[in-house]
């Protein structure tokens, strides 16, 4: 059994907007273990993209505490916490997230230089990167010429290229077809198994949950099962 | 006369760069009076194809009739009466449901005013009233919650009394109460005004309460699931709060098009490890098809 | 529909705001033009008027019409009768009438007074319609026209009653001028005085040597009736009407002209005779092409502020469809057809039209008080205000201007009305170039730039060359039109160039740019979106710059012009006494010649004397406080200068004093090789030097050392050519010849002390420097109660402010003023709108960077790298061009302010105020919208921005 790299306690998110107050985590607790690919299922509104914005630091809980190692993200303040999402984690985001006027392969630059990332490997690599991934020919066109499945799985490599320790991912695989849901899916193992990375990510395809490590069920910002 | 008759469509758009085949021939048919679901991912196709339903986009080729209506042949100017009323569009995303500068009364209104409709004020409150928010006709966007825009979007959609009504993604911003809530006013305006309703989904609990769900994968009908015990009965046996899967009330049939095409499930070809494209061997035995993925093997002698 | 848009713009209410601001301006600005127009044209002209009534000594709109009657006069009263109408009819000239009547005029009557002599006194018989209301009888009683006792009662004023040897209350009898005519017996039975001499009724000057008589018309009428006709003789008719021409209308001077013409025809068919006159009428003529001048002046200089405004609706508006891209997907998924959303955008814009057409007009009424207090460029006085007439013309010109921006702005909606909720989210991404490039409307611009300045430059040469003042009305429209052009296309090229230049940035420096850096370059580099704002900032800059400069070198060049042709601060003649050649001092009128006074008495000639002059020093008048340096300058026009037997006319010659004169004049910019000190400083050491300007030099070939004659009146003088000026303080090189033609015109000068050295001392001038903080008042007393006394004296001063009057410079430094401010406050605003839209636009992009693990600080200098590379080169490619464009039209401006008279040759100038006023405004807007950017932008909730663009 893994180390657990990432934890909550008790976190609940509160949003008040002006038709009321909605409650979108209410004493969540999880923990993530190193090198598993961790995966939180529910509807839409159930709290998992919440959950996840916690848990990568994007986010303040409105209580309860977040943990990367021993580290608690929670108490860091807002510089902190993006330095550390920048260089520790990475983000797959749902919505296409690329800059659109930059080519696939600066984007995925962009990625490793917000993360601190200067050596001049950042081409070789991001390359290599992209063809691994099915994109060899495409890399040198601007994002908003891909189509929406070229550009997730650029999103994904921008995620990963600048070696961090988490990922995160939200529906990643939503806008891919089958083949290339696989294909991303067998990047994901991997990396978790080559680099050691951990995979934590929202999911409504079933064939995903089959080889997740992990799974949680949120529901109406609860955890189905109860925490753990 | 079925209300929709969609036969072999295809849908191709074409930029300066890629090509992209949405709908390879898709083939659905939907009766009046029927609610109905349509579930698959995005890029399966199923946005295109609530698009073109909702006029909003112009099939390539094939065969689609909507309330009688030939989509292809449609022009322009017939376009713009067909999205004023035959169809009523339900979006996810709120923002384009409603304007936000008018009150929920006032964009109930608004369609109204495009057909020319006589008396507007009168049906207004009646479509509020029907989705239970009367008492909110005052409001505007931002002063109403989530799920209570979602509803003022029904009415909208309704205003012109559309023979077709088509929801994408109704209940997806929305908790699981105000989404049974949602669902219950479809059910209602299904079974007593036999409004013809087709909602795309995500959601697997909306999915498994409508009679007939069919997934579409890759531009094409690939399966259909059909209700196996009838809803009521299904609530009468089991408590609400409980998640049902969807094999256990529904079975799952595979589309048959015109040309004797069909989807196999991805799950098989997962689990034989077929790869597509590719081949297989079809063989007859007795009231059965059997799909091979290599040659039998000689009985020896 | 109307509550529904309503609605909509509260809604977007910045964007209306904007927009808004925009129209007002518009709406304002063509509003003010004509009501400007008229009130500084009323000005003008009845200033203009009241100046020819002290020219002339009469009354402007003072119509007369004298008719002699004689032998040939067939029924003479139906003709007086048809004048009469003539005259009160309003059919021809259409004004308020201050007075008017009719007189008869006779004068054939005298009688000796002295045998011996054989002087006589001559009567002129006068019938003043309307008499008794505007005297006083100040002795006896007045005239009783009905006596019938052959005599003839009649009342005098006092100079008749004084020089007279008639005797009041006698009869007295005077006998025809004619030996067979009947004589006749007068009385005078009373005196009278004008009640009000100021009264315009007194403006037929009646008064003769021997005063004036006044009798009845009955005398008259008898005599117009009697036979023989010979008794007509000598009966002249007056009808005059005194019209008010503070009523002339400016706009109607074409009608009263056309009146006046139609009246003398009509009068001349009645009678056979067109002695009329209308007082005032070259005024009237003159003015008409005044009033071109200014017409086309401000409107010339209204066309760069319309194309600004023009341009940030343009954009405003299309930003705004921009932004209401999805509401507008939503009425189309409805069902709403391009009409309806067509419809509601019209609606809209008639709104926000509507209401500039309501806040507009007050606006622009504060714009004609600002251009009407101009007094320079973004220079204001206290003048008395101007008067506000709210003509039609200002009505139709708002309501034009309001209309072509309501297409303006509908231009957006009704082009851009194509795709539908699947295209915004394609067409977003899609390449765009700036529709200019596809059209090469950049080089179409920089062509039509280059060819008006081409024709309006050879027109300039030319213009300089013959000295004509060339006012081509379609050269004058180009010249501000074209610089604007021009800083669109070299804009627009700019534009083509740059996304390639910060590639190049970009791609040197790719592997150690940080990543906002990265990012900000990138997307310049890539994405021509920035093309709007950056064309609008260069725009707005040139046409700012272009502005001031123009405005800068005009009034810079009338200044010096002021200065350099009269030369010091004032010109002023003392007060010659004349002496006869015994050293007594003689009375009378100079001759032409200069050298002789003529003595008369009643015009008649007594005697001529030969005279002399003592000369006066510039020592006594320095001696006056309010004098710091005074030179003696003696000039002559129309001089001949001859070489060999070569003679060349129509010279001007100036005698002076070098060093005083050093010390005296202005000090202006030079226009020779040197500085005019060294030329007098020649001077100096040569006292037979003369200097001669380039045109003598060139007409007759003249060489350094060679030596000429020129024939002044006090004698020849022979000089040699020591040096050769293009300009020179006092000189103007073209005047205007007894025929009023306009001839090119040269300059000679010598030393005053070569000139009187060898012949007679003439009249002078004196130039005067007054001492510091003296007003010109202050000198005119100093120097008439000075040993000098004075004759006359012209200052600088006054010229200056004459000038400054001028209503088209007023107008030109108005407008220019308005076009400068309004191409700075229309940057602040587009400038403003633009970044804020575009940076609420990117929330998603930004949320990506920051959920990346940008930092703030990150931000901030993807931030500070747009700005710079955006606004910050677009401000130095602005000034840069505008620069550029100023020099290139500025100098075409000299078309229209080079005057036959002038001295000094048009100059482009700018002053380093305006520039640095423009930067700086400009660097306080970057400052203020980029703090506001900023802070927008680093305060982005991130997931909620990343949530945002899950649409």
């Amino acid at each position: 059994m893994e180390p657990v790299i990432l934890r909550t306690e008790g976190v609940t998110r509160i949003f008040r907007s002006g038709a009321g107050e909605v409650r979108a985590l209410n004493n969540v607790s999880i923990s993530v273990p190193q090198r598993s690919l961790t995966v939180l299922r529910g509807p839409s509104g159930s709290g998992k993209t919440t959950l996840l914005n916690i848990l990568g630091g994007l986010d303040l809980p409105t209580s309860g505490r977040a943990f990367f190692q021993d580290m608690e993200i929670t108490a860091l303040s807002e510089g902190q916490r993006d330095r550390l999402r920048g260089k520790e984690m990475g983000f797959v985001f749902q919505s296409v997230a690329l800059m659109p006027d930059m080519t696939a392969l600066e984007n995925v630059e962009y990625g490793l230089r917000i993360a601190g990332m200067f050596s001049s490997n950042n081409r070789k690599m991001a390359e290599k990167s992209l063809k691994e991934i099915g994109l060899g020919k495409r890399m040198r066109h601007a994002a908003y010429e891909l189509s929406g499945g070229e550009q997730q799985r650029v999103a994904i490599v921008r995620g990963y290229a600048h070696n961090p320790k988490i990922l995160f991912a939200d529906e990643p695989t939503a806008e891919l077809d089958t083949a290339m849901g696989i294909q991303v899916l067998n990047i994901f193992k991997r990396l978790i198994s080559e680099q050691g990375l951990t995979i934590v990510m929202t999911t409504h395809d079933p064939n995903i949950l089959e080889l997740a490590d992990r799974v949680y069920t949120l529901s109406d910002g609860g955890l189905v099962d109860g925490n753990d | 006369m079925a209300m929709i008759e969609c036969e072999n469509l295809v849908k191709i758009y074409k930029t300066s760069e890629i090509e992209v085949i949405a709908l390879q021939g898709l083939d659905l048919t939907v009766e009046k009076g029927e609610m109905m679901a349509m579930i698959g991912k995005s890029g399966s196709g199923k946005s295109t194809l609530l698009n073109i339903l909702g006029g909003l986009d112009v099939p390539t080729a094939g065969r689609l009739f909507v309330d009688g209506r030939d989509m292809l042949k449609m022009k322009p100017k017939d376009r713009v009466i067909y999205k004023r009323e035959t169809v009523g569009f339900v979006w996810q995303n709120n923002a384009r449901n409603l304007l936000p500068y008018l009150t929920a009364e006032e964009n109930v209104i608004q369609p109204m005013v495009l057909s020319g409709r006589k008396d507007k004020r009168r049906r207004a409150g009646e479509l509020l009233e029907m989705v239970g928010l009367y008492n909110r006709r005052k409001n505007r966007l931002d002063q109403l919650s989530g799920g209570e825009q979602q509803r003022v979007a029904i009415a909208i959609a309704l205003a012109n009394e559309p023979a077709l009504l088509l929801a994408d993604e109704p209940t997806g911003s929305v908790d699981s109460k105000t989404a049974d809530l949602i669902f219950d006013i479809f059910r209602d305006l299904n079974r007593q005004l036999n409004q013809t309703i087709v909602i795309v989904t995500h959601d697997n609990r909306l999915s498994s309460k409508v009679d007939r769900v069919v997934n579409i994968r890759d531009g094409r009908t690939s399966s259909e699931f059909i209700r196996r015990i009838s809803y009521s009965d299904e609530l009468a046996a089991l408590q609400q709060q409980q998640q049902i899967l969807r094999d256990k009330t529904h079975t799952e049939w595979l589309v048959l098009d015109r040309a004797g095409r069909l989807q196999l499930p991805q799950e098989y070809l997962d689990s034989l490890s077929i790869s597509v494209p590719g081949r297989m061997l079809s063989v007859l035995e007795g009231e059965k098809i059997v799909l091979l993925t290599e040659e039998p093997a000689k009985i020896s002698e | 529909m109307l509550r529904v848009v309503i609605r909509r713009l509260t809604g977007n209410r910045w964007k209306a705001i904007s927009l808004l601001a925009g129209l007002v301006l518009a709406v304002a600005i063509a509003f003010c033009i004509p009501v400007y127009a008229n009130g500084i044209l009323q000005r003008v002209f009845q200033k203009n008027m009241a100046e020819s009534q002290l020219k002339t000594g009469i009354m402007p709109g003072y119509l007369t019409f004298e008719y002699q009657m004689s032998s040939r006069t067939k029924d003479s009263a139906a003709m007086v009768s048809t004048v009469e109408n003539l005259f009160a009819s309003k059919e021809h000239i259409d004004l308020p009438v201050l007075t008017g009547g009719r007189i008869y005029r006779f004068e054939m009557f005298d009688r000796v007074i002295d045998p011996r002599t054989k002087r006589y006194e001559r009567l002129v018989f006068n019938y003043v319609e309307n008499l008794e209301e505007h005297v006083n009888v100040t002795v006896g009683r007045m005239y009783d026209p009905n006596r019938d006792d052959g005599v003839l009662e009649v009342v005098a004023n006092k100079k008749f009653l004084v020089r007279s040897k008639v005797v009041m209350n006698e009869i007295t009898e005077f006998d025809s001028m004619f030996p067979d005519e009947e004589g006749i017996k007068i009385m005078v039975v009373g005196m009278v005085e004008p009640k009000d001499n100021h009264d315009p009724f007194w403006h037929m000057n009646l008064d003769t040597s021997l005063g004036t008589i006044y009798c009845g018309k009955e005398y008259f009428e008898r005599r117009i009736a009697a036979e023989p006709p010979f008794s007509r003789h000598f009966t002249v008719s007056f009808w005059y009407r005194a019209y008010d021409y503070m009523a002339i209308d400016t706009d109607n001077v074409d009608l009263l002209i056309e009146g006046i013409s139609s009246q003398r025809r009509a009068i001349l068919n009645a009678t056979g005779t067109d002695k009329i006159t209308f007082s005032g009428e070259s005024v009237l003529a003159e003015f008409q092409t005044l009033r071109r001048q200014v017409m086309v002046n401000l409107y010339m200089l209204v066309v760069p502020i319309f194309i600004i405004l023009g341009y940030y609706v343009i954009m405003v508006a299309n930003l705004k469809l921009q932004s209401e891209q999805s509401e507008i997907a939503l009425l189309k998924s409805r069902g709403a057809g391009r009409r309806h959303i067509i419809r509601l955008y019209g609606i809209e814009s008639l709104l926000l039209a509507g209401t500039a057409l309501l806040a507009g007009p007050p606006l622009g009424l504060v714009i004609v008080r600002m251009i009407g207090a101009s007094n320079g460029f973004l220079t204001f006085v206290n003048r008395t205000a101007l008067p506000l007439v709210v003509k039609p013309v200002a009505v139709i010109m708002a309501i034009s201007a309001a209309l072509l921006f309501v297409v303006i702005m509908m231009l957006p909606a009704v082009l851009g009305i194509g795709g539908n909720i699947l295209d915004t989210k394609r067409k977003k991404n899609r390449l765009k170039r700036p529709f200019w490039q596809r059209y090469f409307l950049d080089f179409l611009f920089l062509g039509l730039a280059a060819y008006s300045f081409y024709s309006m430059e050879m027109t300039r040469r030319l213009a300089q060359a013959t000295g004509l003042a060339a006012t081509t009305q379609n050269t004058d429209f180009l010249l501000y039109g074209a610089s604007t052009l021009f800083a669109l296309g070299a804009g627009m090229l700019f534009l083509r160039i740059y996304p390639y230049i910060v590639w190049a940035i970009f791609a040197v420096g790719r592997q150690i740019w940080p990543a906002g850096i990265y990012a900000s370059l990138n997307r310049i580099a890539r994405n021509r979106d920035y093309s709007g704002v950056m064309l609008f900032l260069i725009l707005t800059l040139s046409v700012g710059l272009f502005s001031a400069d123009a405005a800068h070198s005009i009034n810079t060049h009338i200044e010096n012009n002021v200065y350099y042709s009269v030369g010091a601060d004032a010109q002023y003649m003392p007060r010659w006494k004349h002496y006869d050649y015994n050293g007594k001092e003689v009375f009378g009128r100079l001759d032409e010649t200069g050298g002789k006074v003529i003595m008369e008495d009643e015009g008649v000639v007594i005697q001529s004397v030969q005279v002399r002059f003592y000369e006066l020093f510039p020592e006594a008048l320095i001696k006056l406080p309010e004098v710091e340096s005074a030179a003696r300058v003696y000039s002559q026009s129309s001089v001949n200068v001859r070489l060999g037997s070569y003679i060349d006319r129509d010279n001007f010659f100036m005698a002076i004093d070098p060093y005083e004169f050093g010390k005296t004049i202005s000090p202006v910019w030079d226009q020779n090789a040197y500085h005019i000190n060294e030329y007098l400083n020649s001077m100096m050491s040569y006292p037979e030097g003369v200097i001669v300007s380039r045109g003598l030099m060139d007409a007759m070939r003249l060489k350094i050392g060679d030596e000429i004659n020129i024939a002044t009146m006090p004698g020849i003088l022979k000089g040699k050519v020591i040096a050769v000026v293009d300009s020179w303080p006092g000189y103007s090189s073209f005047t205007v010849n007894s025929k009023g033609k306009v001839i090119p015109q040269d300059l000679v000068v010598a030393n005053m002390g070569a000139l009187f050295a060898e012949n007679p001392v003439r009249p002078y001038h004196f130039w005067i420097r007054k001492a510091d903080g003296v007003s010109d008042i202050e000198l005119y007393e100093a120097l008439k109660n000075s040993d000098f006394g004075l004759t006359s004296i012209s200052s600088a001063a006054d010229r200056m402010i004459g000038e400054k009057n001028d209503p088209v410079l007023q107008g030109t430094n108005g407008m220019l003023s308005v076009a400068f401010l309004v191409s700075v406050a229309i940057c602040a605003m587009g400038f403003m709108i633009y970044w804020i839209i575009s940076i609420k636009s990117r929330t998603l992009q930004f949320g990506i960077s920051r959920a990346l693990g940008m930092r703030k600080g990150g931000i901030l200098s993807m931030l500070v790298a747009e700005q710079l590379l955006v606004s910050g080169m677009a401000t130095v490619a602005g000034v840069f061009i505008g620069k550029l464009g100023s020099l290139f039209f500025v100098p075409l401006l000299a078309l229209q302010y080079s005057l036959p008279d002038q001295t000094v040759a048009f100059r482009m100038l700018s002053s380093s105020k305006d520039l640095l006023t423009v930067l700086a405004i400009m660097v306080g807007m970057l400052l203020v919208c980029f703090t506001i950017l900023s802070v927008m932008a680093i305060h982005l909730k991130i997931d909620r921005a990343v949530k945002l663009g899950e649409e």
